[in-house]
């Protein structure tokens, strides 16, 4: 087995266990009880409806998966889909959900729990309350340890479950009486499968909003969906088959049910329990059994209760690592333990935001319900619009393996009901899940908004189609757009030794100074082949003296500029493609490297670097260093795109190092004048006015660029074509000129369009 | 060939893998090659203890660290496992790779917090399947 198989060991049976296991904790166990004094016995159409609508929503979270099956699940596909403020909202949602999910998971565990174990009243707590606490610290002290827990133990208890529901299932259709169910026996008002005191069908929706955190399960299996065997056919069809299976479960098991137990007399704590016992003892089984199969089903509730609220710790620590790499909360939050290899201050905090909700709002479980279903739904809503978002911006690299029904109108609904669902909700909870979406927004706007770099694909369409969008469209999308890293050009330098190292930084730091941009210093260390996949050490001091060194003088080099300089080593044993990927993951505007560095290292990628080149992420200039002096600069040009990069950088050596600049233009035989024209007018517009304008003669373009070049200390030649650095890199261009002049020499070449989702997804 | 020749480090946090550095300083001219072996727990089919992404690139960065503070001296070879059981799956790098022993740098912990978490370093020694070499830890200046 490849150790990518061995990685990704989580297969569909564990899958769907996750999403059934989650979910039927909460709504057998815990919630019948209450919704059935919601609504009455159509109770049952709220729990089919919350299973339409999640069932919607999980197509929609199956197409994202499959595309994108990474850690975080809701909150990494609105977030790339967007931007980072929508983002925000996605993933403190769907953990503040996530955090209220479990409070409530926990109730329900105390409310079990106190059947077995008389729980005290402490000060303001309730035994419940007190039950939920100490579940919460216990679930939340096994994560922080990290339990040695194998995938077998989730399939045995959600096995175990189904059982256990067997049984109870089972005895129920046996006591199944209809009258109950349409509750004859009882008073006017409180009579009929749709009591008037309920509100009759009106009921059924606000039942809805209310039943819905039981089927919260599901979008936890996207947020593991990177541990997963083959996840293009596994995550969707745990996703929808979980779905499936539980609604099923819900409606047969609720009808049971109240069919043993009249609504208005269900348990509010321990409906099962009860059901189970009044449902043993009307078939004659004797009271001993009936007890017994009562305390089964608690059993079966602890564990239910207690293996959701545990999905829902493991996953909310996926959505906290999710936003901590894009730097929408800190990054340190998702620190690993040093002996119990847990993410412990994840977990910690989880932990003390669920404990904290138990305290404070642990006295009615339908609150801790509603808030963690509006959140979830709030969620869902901007999954359906990502999704609609990156098949309108017809992302290249978006490539579900399973896709929605019916688009566009399966995440139109989705979002529709997910928001109609909360309209369901009572106007207290409302306003606090509005309260929230602004909290989430003061946060963007007060902490991650300097800090991430990851813009969305709506924005980025909207920014970059300015002139098409209405002014206030584009004013908007410029407001929320992250500004992390992207206040100043940046003008990366990529140093690989120390005999270029000074070149390369005088240059980069004369441009960026001639911007206002700032110095990004990169020393790219190659190393063997069998160390694993480059990363890029944040930490200089983790990293040889060397590089330090090398650094250090590439700071002091760049002193002398009036700009901003940052260093960093990045280790890797790709070479040229790793400088690709450094400019974009730091969103570079203008590459600085040397000629015999970027030669050296693309020697190793012959294949790819045609690819590499021919898709350049930004600015590059490769310096052919033969003692670096910038004072008289010699700059042959023919106009064309990508000869403003190579005067640009002419007018920036000219203003930042008093560089003497001459335009050379090679003219056709008997063609001088046309050419003394166009030179004249190319170098008025590229601000060169001032520049000596030198027009040759004759078809030796290389002949004449040698001539002119030899009483000059630099030739800067803008790459005209396409793939020029790629070839002269490369090896296969005899571009003699680079080859046999003494003077040193700089390419320049500009991409011919910089692709709006390289920025996006180039992170990966 | 001697004892260290071809010798398994297991390296389990940035730190650890700085502290066995050093402790295998004295030593290095024994060595051929170090193979740094970053074992990576999997839950077998259930969900993982934390996420598998962030695992990754702390091990890539840790191993990485051992490349930079060894590879001038000795042959460095680096990998990252996976296994449901850390100490079997560390051997079983270890196998593959024909070391001729494992060494390691024991890392400090309570009692309690060795019980928690395993008490690798005891396992190590007590399940070995090749030879097992305990380095004394050097203060690091």
């Amino acid at each position: 087995m490849s150790d990518d198989e061995l990685a990704k060991d989580l297969g569909l049976l564990s899958a769907m266990t996750i999403g059934i296991g989650t979910m039927i904790g909460a709504g057998i166990f815990v919630l019948p009880g209450i919704a059935a004094q919601e609504a009455g016995p159509v109770v049952v159409l709220s729990f089919i409806a919350g299973g339409i609508i999640a069932m919607i929503n999980a197509l929609s979270v199956s197409e994202l998966g499959t595309a994108m099956p990474k850690a975080g699940g809701g909150y990494y596909y609105v977030n790339r889909a967007l931007g980072p403020m929508f983002g925000s909202i996605a993933g403190l949602g769907d953990w503040m959900g996530l955090a209220f999910a479990s409070a409530f998971y926990a109730i329900g565990f105390g409310g079990y729990l106190v059947t077995f174990v008389p729980l005290p009243d402490v000060l303001f707590l309730s035994g419940v309350q007190v039950g939920a606490l100490l579940a919460g610290v216990l679930f939340t002290a096994i994560n922080y340890i990290g339990a040695k827990e194998t995938g077998g133990i989730q399939t045995v208890i959600v096995l175990m479950l189904l059982g256990i529901l067997g049984i109870f299932a089972t005895g129920g259709a046996l006591a199944f009486d209809y009258a109950t169910l349409s509750g004859e026996a009882l008073g006017d008002g409180q009579s009929g499968l749709a009591p008037a005191a309920t509100g009759g069908f009106g009921a059924v929706f606000p039942a809805a909003a209310l039943v819905f955190v039981s089927f919260l399960g599901y979008a936890k299996i996207a947020t593991v969906a990177e541990e997963m065997k083959n996840p293009g056919r596994n995550l969707p069809i745990a996703i929808i088959g979980s779905v499936g299976i539980v609604t099923v479960i819900y409606a047969v098991l609720v009808t049971v049910m109240l069919g043993v137990v009249s609504w208005p007399d269900l348990s509010l704590e321990t409906p099962v329990a009860q059901a189970a016992e009044v449902a043993f003892l009307e078939i004659g089984t004797g009271e001993t059994i009936a007890l017994g199969v009562a305390s089964l089903m608690t059993i079966g509730a602890l564990l239910a209760t207690a293996s959701s609220a545990n999905a829902s710790i493991l996953s909310s620590a996926r959505i906290n690592f999710a936003m901590g790499r894009d730097k929408i909360v800190m990054p340190a939050l998702n620190e690993i333990h040093p002996q119990y290899a847990t993410p412990y201050r994840s977990i910690l905090l989880t932990g003390a935001l669920i404990v904290v909700f138990i305290a404070t709002l642990g006295r009615d479980l339908a609150v801790l319900a509603a808030a963690a279903s509006v959140l979830h739904l709030v969620v869902y809503a901007l999954m359906n619009v990502a999704l609609i978002v990156f098949r309108e911006a017809d992302v290249p690299e978006y490539d579900p393996d399973f896709e929605v029904p019916l688009y566009p109108i399966t995440p139109i609904l989705g979002t529709v009901f997910s928001l109609g669902l909360i309209a369901f909700m009572a106007p207290v909870e409302i306003l606090l899940s509005a309260l929230f979406v602004v909290g989430a927004v003061v946060w963007y706007f007060l902490y991650a908004r300097d800090q991430t770099v990851v813009e969305g694909v709506l924005s980025e369409e909207i920014r970059e189609r300015g002139e098409e969008m209405p002014d206030a469209v584009v004013g908007a999308a410029d407001a929320v757009a992250p500004s992390g890293g992207e206040e100043r050009p940046t003008v990366m330098v990529a140093i690989s030794n120390p005999r270029t190292e000074s070149a390369l930084v005088t240059l980069a730091g004369a441009i960026a100074q001639h911007q206002g941009g700032r110095v990004l210093a990169t020393h790219i260390v190659q190393v063997p082949d069998q160390t694993p996949l480059a990363v890029a050490a944040e930490n200089r001091d983790r990293i040889g003296a060397e590089s330090e060194k090398l650094l250090d003088a590439a700071k002091t080099d760049a002193e002398t500029f009036d700009v901003p300089i940052e260093t960093k080593t990045i280790l890797s044993h790709r070479g040229l493609a790793e400088v690709f990927d450094a400019a974009r993951t730091n969103d570079a505007d203008t590459v600085v490297m040397g000629y015999g560095g970027a030669r050296f290292a693309g020697g190793r990628v012959e294949g790819k670097l045609d690819e590499l080149t021919h898709n350049l992420p930004c600015d590059f200039l490769v310096l052919n260093d033969r003692g670096f002096d910038p004072s008289r600069v010699l700059l042959p040009t023919a106009g064309g795109y990508s000869s403003d990069l190579s005067a640009g950088v002419a007018v920036a050596l000219r203003d930042v190092l008093d560089a003497s600049v001459s335009v050379l233009y090679v003219a056709d035989e008997g063609e001088r004048e046309a050419g003394e024209e166009f030179i004249a007018d190319w170098a008025a517009e590229h601000d060169l006015s001032d520049a000596e304008l030198l027009v040759e003669e004759g078809r030796d373009v290389e002949g004449a660029i040698e001539a002119a070049a030899a009483d000059r200390t630099l030739v800067l030649i803008g790459a005209t074509g396409r793939g020029l650095l790629s070839r002269v890199v490369g090896g296969s261009l005899a571009f003699s000129v680079l080859e046999e002049l003494d003077t040193s020499v700089l390419l320049a070449e500009r991409p011919a369009e910089r692709s709006l989702l390289e920025r996006l997804f180039g992170r990966q | 060939m001697t004892l260290l020749s071809r010798v398994v480090v297991p390296v389990a946090t940035e730190d650890d893998a700085r502290s066995t550095c050093a402790a295998l300083e004295p030593h290095l001219d024994e060595i051929e090659q170090v193979i740094a072996v970053h074992v990576i727990e999997k839950a077998g089919g259930g969900i993982d203890k934390a996420p598998l992404e962030k695992r990754r690139e702390d091990a890539a960065e840790m191993l990485a660290t051992v490349d930079s503070l060894l590879g001038g001296r000795v042959s460095v070879d680096t990998r990252v496992a996976f296994g449901t059981d850390v100490v079997s799956t560390l051997f079983e790098e270890a196998g593959d790779a024909n070391a001729t022993a494992v060494a390691f740098a024991p890392r400090s912990g309570g009692r309690l917090v060795r019980f928690l978490s395993g008490d690798t370093a005891t396992r190590i020694v007590t399940e070995a399947e090749l030879p097992v070499v305990a380095l004394p830890r050097v203060e690091e200046t």
